[in-house]
């Protein structure tokens, strides 16, 4: 399910890849995914306070909150399964972490 | 707080009531554990030793040939059959070994570039309720003080690894209930908020004992790397040999499959070993191979990393000495080499465990791809640096004694581009999304660009001028150029981070 979200939104967008991670204190562990990596950095947004959604390609930022619908439901199910962890300090650039705050 | 010291008086095989309590309590539950677990089987002695005997002697063309197969691999991610590591282990063949060693060398420089990755050892606490033979902390051995270190003795632990430049770390624990998973998880969490000027631990990893499912998810809530467990030595009856009945490590199933359960937790990284020294190495490759295989069918993800420290001497430890089975220098080099063949992607870890000549050698010969320097193995050892090693506070001895900055130096004088880089874990390129990256060798566009942003950072803040000075002028350029002529699309973005790491005196630039 999680990966079929990401390959919509990589068809939705003409993205390369698409993934989520769980955040776990520093790490950003890989849950599912769609597409393969290009050789730069990835964006990301957290969708949640425990997952966040990796790309490879462009995603305008006015995307961002409809992303955010779009996972919704699948984050709440992920959620539930996933254990509470310790949040640790955001590897997300200043503008990522003013980008990522929840709508 | 004040640490908890055992004096020699104090230990030896008089475990307190309260540790033989917790120890067979748990011993019970993990006995219990084995007697339900269903996982499939995959050490079969008597097929290993098989493989072994039934290719004694392979020609010339035969091992050739297995030779340029993985060299293929090193593009697929495909391993070895059992059959052809066996093989390997008989060559007898000074010119074909050659051929082994390069293309060795080859399928590392293929998977992950020419760096060389450098961590610390952090020994956290050493009481332990086991009594392996070959171990210096073993709960018998008086000669050995056991250490437990309170919260401002780690603290300035990790303020000694942090300024002299380390990011990475492999944080090590006996196993007892003073340092369980619960003290585990205090002590990694306390290693991720240390921030000392622009330092920083960046990706703790652990080397502990076995743990059942609801712990190591524990474990893994505060975002470890990967967790090791090494069975030692994959035959049975060795292995019950060195770890005595009644204690913990006895249990084989518990410990051969503590990583199965390490991945049902959702840890994804995860590490496997062997103390080369214990029984036939040639076994001990097979075994890591078939251990390797089953957690790639289970799992989809192998191991991370390998390592192979091999049996040292340790105070009062005579094990050590007298074991039939003390691998040679000679043979240490083939069993590098053929864990690289056999497992392209995999990490190689070589420990200062080995003198600084061997390391240098095995480098060029094994496909090591991770080193750590400047290592103090003792508990507390590194906030008495200036102080000479401790034997009667360590589990063995080391033969690698160079600072880091003397290590970076020596690497640098041969090409290598020492990395700190810690981005993969950072940016979700974990478990099954770091695997085809390895499998199929496009990682190392990352490693190289990270490793260039996590030297420069060395560079500004840590280095000695000797080691700045070969950095600028050698390494960093030479990498550049690697970056230009192999990742251009990257070369523009690398040198775009430099320039903000020297403008804005920025970190932790990674991709």
């Amino acid at each position: 399910m999680a990966a079929a979200e990401c390959r919509r939104l990589c068809e939705t967008f003409g993205l390369q890849q698409a993934y989520l991670a769980e955040i776990v204190g520093r790490r950003r562990h890989y849950l599912a995914g769609y597409g393969q990596p290009s050789l730069d950095k990835p964006q990301q947004i957290a969708l949640s306070g425990q997952v966040a959604l990796f790309w490879h390609g462009p995603m305008p930022p006015e995307s961002y909150a409809g992303c955010r619908r779009m996972f919704h439901s699948l984050i709440e199910r992920l959620e539930h399964e996933l254990p509470r962890c310790e949040e640790g300090p955001s590897t997300a650039t200043p503008q990522q972490q003013r980008e990522e705050r929840p709508t | 707080m004040k640490t908890k010291i055992l004096r020699s008086s104090e230990t030896g095989n008089t475990l307190s009531a309260q540790q033989v309590a917790w120890r067979d309590a748990r011993l019970e539950r993990i006995q219990r554990w084995e007697a339900t677990q269903g996982f499939e089987p995959f050490i079969d002695e008597a097929a290993i030793q098989t493989t072994l005997d039934s290719n004694p002697a392979p020609s010339r063309e035969a091992v050739l040939d297995i030779v340029a197969k993985a060299r293929a691999n090193a593009s697929t991610g495909a391993m070895l059959a059992p059959s052809e590591v066996a093989a390997l282990t008989a060559v007898n063949d000074p010119e074909l070994w050659e051929a082994i060693f390069e293309a060795a060398y080859a399928i590392k420089q293929t998977v992950y570039g020419n760096r060389i990755v450098l961590f610390a050892p952090l020994y956290v606490s050493s009481p332990c309720v086991n009594d392996c033979l070959y171990c210096g902390f073993r709960s018998s051995n008086r000669a050995v003080v056991k250490r437990t270190l309170g919260p401002s003795e780690l603290e300035q632990e990790f303020r000694s690894l942090v300024n002299a430049g380390h990011k990475r770390l492999i944080m090590v624990y006996g196993e007892s209930q003073e340092n369980d998973y619960r003290y585990m998880c205090d002590t990694i969490a306390a290693a991720y908020r240390v921030k000392e000027g622009p330092g920083e631990i960046r990706r703790a990893n652990v080397n502990a004992a076995p743990l059942f499912v609801e712990e190591f998810r524990e474990v893994r809530s505060v975002g470890i790397g990967t967790y090791q467990v090494f069975q030692e030595t994959y035959h049975r009856p060795t292995y019950e040999r060195v770890h005595p009945k009644g204690s913990l490590k006895r249990e084989f199933d518990w410990r051969v499959l503590a990583l199965h359960r390490a991945q049902e937790a959702g840890i994804d990284d995860v590490a496997i070993g062997v103390l080369f020294g214990l029984y036939d190495w040639r076994f001990e490759l097979l075994g890591l191979l078939y251990h390797a295989m089953a957690l790639e069918k289970v799992f989809s993800v192998g191991p991370h990393t390998i390592s192979y420290p091999r049996l040292e001497p340790a105070q009062g430890t005579p094990f050590a000495r007298h074991s039939p089975w003390v691998v040679s220098d000679a043979d240490f080099k083939k069993i590098v080499a053929i864990i690289r063949l056999m497992c392209p992607y995999t990490g190689s870890i070589l420990t200062a465990r080995e003198k600084p000549e061997l390391r240098r050698e095995v480098m060029r010969t094994g496909g090591v791809s991770q080193m750590d320097a400047g290592s103090r193995i003792a508990v507390g050892g590194y906030a008495q640096m200036n102080r000479a090693h401790q034997p009667d506070h360590q589990q063995f001895l080391l033969g690698d004694t160079r600072s880091l900055d003397a290590f970076i130096l020596d690497l640098c004088r041969e090409g290598y581009l020492p990395s700190f880089c810690t981005a993969g874990y950072r940016e979700g390129r974990t478990g099954a999304n770091f695997m085809p990256l390895a499998k199929h060798a496009t990682v190392k566009n990352f490693c190289i660009a990270n490793g260039v942003l996590t030297f420069e950072e060395y560079l500004d803040d840590y280095a000695s001028w000797a080691v700045r000075k070969i950095g600028r002028e050698h390494i960093v350029p030479q990498y550049l150029d690697w970056i230009d002529t192999h990742v251009p699309t990257l070369a523009g973005k690398v040198r775009a981070k430099l320039e903000q790491m020297d403008r804005e005196a920025a970190r932790d630039l990674h991709f």
